[in-house]
């Protein structure tokens, strides 16, 4: 539960997420690399030492966007965990459902974002991503679905969980990255779609 | 007159070639960021208005020494064809086969390379297009697998194409984000066979139907409808996961 925040308190978070909000629009408008802290304090109507305040750097509020995005992939799978609506869906159902999810919240913040989110994977500086609590769960949902298909008969049990795990991630990114590099050129849910769909059939139990 | 004309194209393509490989040398003995431009025109013996007249930066060089590798993958594609080994394989295999090649020949650009291209074709705006000179050979070796029926046709061939396509760059960018700590074609293994049987034609058979399309479409409408409906305690939620910490 959120804690009760004081009038001070309330008032610093606003412009921290007024600051993030500015960021990530300026990021999408012009590029990651063309926006300047000062470009974001001022369109903030803020200070760059207010700025400092929150992040140390550019690249740190753009890690706490992303983590925020890993936090609502979470978010989806507990609802289908959770919420009755969902309760007539099988685990290979709720596998789909759940890679639809993730790819529409990595793409639907645009191609920019995106490109910036990997880009940091391949610079020496960063490398490899930090692990934070959010990606750690974010890294249980597919697996926990998976065992979830196999129990319930919906998926096939001669795969191991891991191989079914790491042949999405290969999907994944590759769309990804087209994506990215290419500017956006083309539709990448439609493309997505029936790429996992093809991927799902492959990996589910044949019945009748 | 017309002997110089054909001997200058010659010349200035041996000298190109010349630049290229004793940069690569370069670049793997002391890491492509340690190395500067000057330091491949002093190995050369060449002059930097020589080097800017044939490459634009050192990007280029790595570009261009990707394109010559990958490029291999059109004799492999040959070898396929008149190859008595692959006499009596099907299109499906074959194109397996293309699939591993071309895998491994990404593999053989190096890690490094393979990552400064990635990062130019991420970061430049004028970035060279993407060098696949493999995906027409999927084409056609798609096309010739549903006419030999190998291949399932209830997908179109460039359906398939982009599936196979997106499956090879996953592995070179995991390859990659991972620097290349494992063999390639050996870690992807399962994934590779899982892909190949599936496009297989003997995978027509689709399971129960699973209606994908629907069960999206509905959950769609019941998050926006959640977000219309619940908006201030998610942003609630969402604002305490973003700031709710202080920064490390």
């Amino acid at each position: 539960m959120a804690k009760k925040l004081t009038k001070r308190q309330q008032k610093s978070e606003e412009n921290k997420r007024k600051i993030v909000n500015c960021a990530m629009r300026l990021f999408a408008e012009h590029g990651y690399d063309n926006v300047s802290v000062d470009d974001i304090a001022k369109a903030a109507n803020s200070s760059k030492g207010s700025f400092y305040n929150y992040f140390r750097s550019k690249d740190e509020l753009f890690v706490f966007y992303r983590q925020a995005l890993d936090a609502q992939c979470v978010d989806f799978y507990e609802k289908l965990l959770q919420d009755p609506a969902y309760a007539k869906h099988n685990g290979l159902q709720k596998f789909y459902l759940m890679s639809m999810f993730a790819l529409q919240t990595m793409s639907s913040n645009g191609d920019e974002f995106a490109r910036i989110s990997d880009m940091r994977l391949f610079k020496d500086e960063v490398g490899f991503y930090v692990p934070t609590p959010a990606r750690d769960n974010y890294h249980r949902i597919f697996p926990n679905l998976i065992n979830m298909g196999k129990a319930d008969g919906s998926i096939r049990k001669d795969l191991s969980t891991d191989e079914i795990v790491d042949s999405l991630y290969l999907y994944f990114n590759g769309i990804m990255y087209d994506w990215e590099v290419s500017k956006g050129s083309f539709n990448i849910t439609e493309k997505y779609a029936y790429m996992i769909e093809f991927f799902c059939y492959s990996i589910a139990e044949q019945l009748g | 007159m017309e002997k110089q004309a054909e001997k200058k194209p010659e010349r200035s393509s041996r000298k190109i070639k010349k630049i290229l490989h004793s940069a690569i040398r370069l670049f793997k003995e002391d890491g492509y960021y340690n190395v500067s431009i000057e330091d491949i025109v002093i190995a050369t013996n060449s002059s930097t208005g020589s080097f800017y007249n044939y490459f634009g930066s050192k990007d280029e060089l790595v570009i261009s020494y990707r394109h010559e590798l990958l490029g291999h993958c059109r004799n492999f594609y040959s070898r396929l064809q008149s190859d008595a080994a692959y006499a009596d394989k099907n299109a499906l295999d074959k194109l397996q086969a293309l699939t591993v090649h071309v895998l491994k020949l990404l593999a053989a650009v190096g890690e490094e390379f393979g990552r400064v291209f990635t990062v130019h074709r991420l970061k430049e705006t004028n970035a060279v297009p993407e060098d696949k000179p493999y995906f027409p050979l999927i084409m056609e070796l798609i096309e010739a697998g549903q006419g030999d029926k190998s291949i399932r046709d209830d997908y179109s061939v460039r359906e398939i194409a982009d599936i196979v396509d997106f499956f090879i760059t996953g592995c070179h960018i995991d390859w990659q984000i991972k620097r290349g700590t494992y063999i390639i074609t050996d870690k992807n293994a399962a994934a590779i066979n899982m892909l190949f049987n599936n496009i297989s034609s003997a995978a027509k058979r689709k399971p129960r139907q699973m209606c994908f399309d629907e069960i999206w479409a509905d959950a769609m409408s019941r998050t926006a409808q959640d977000f219309r409906s619940d908006i201030k305690r998610l942003e609630d939620q969402w604002l305490e996961r973003l700031y709710g910490n202080k920064p490390y």
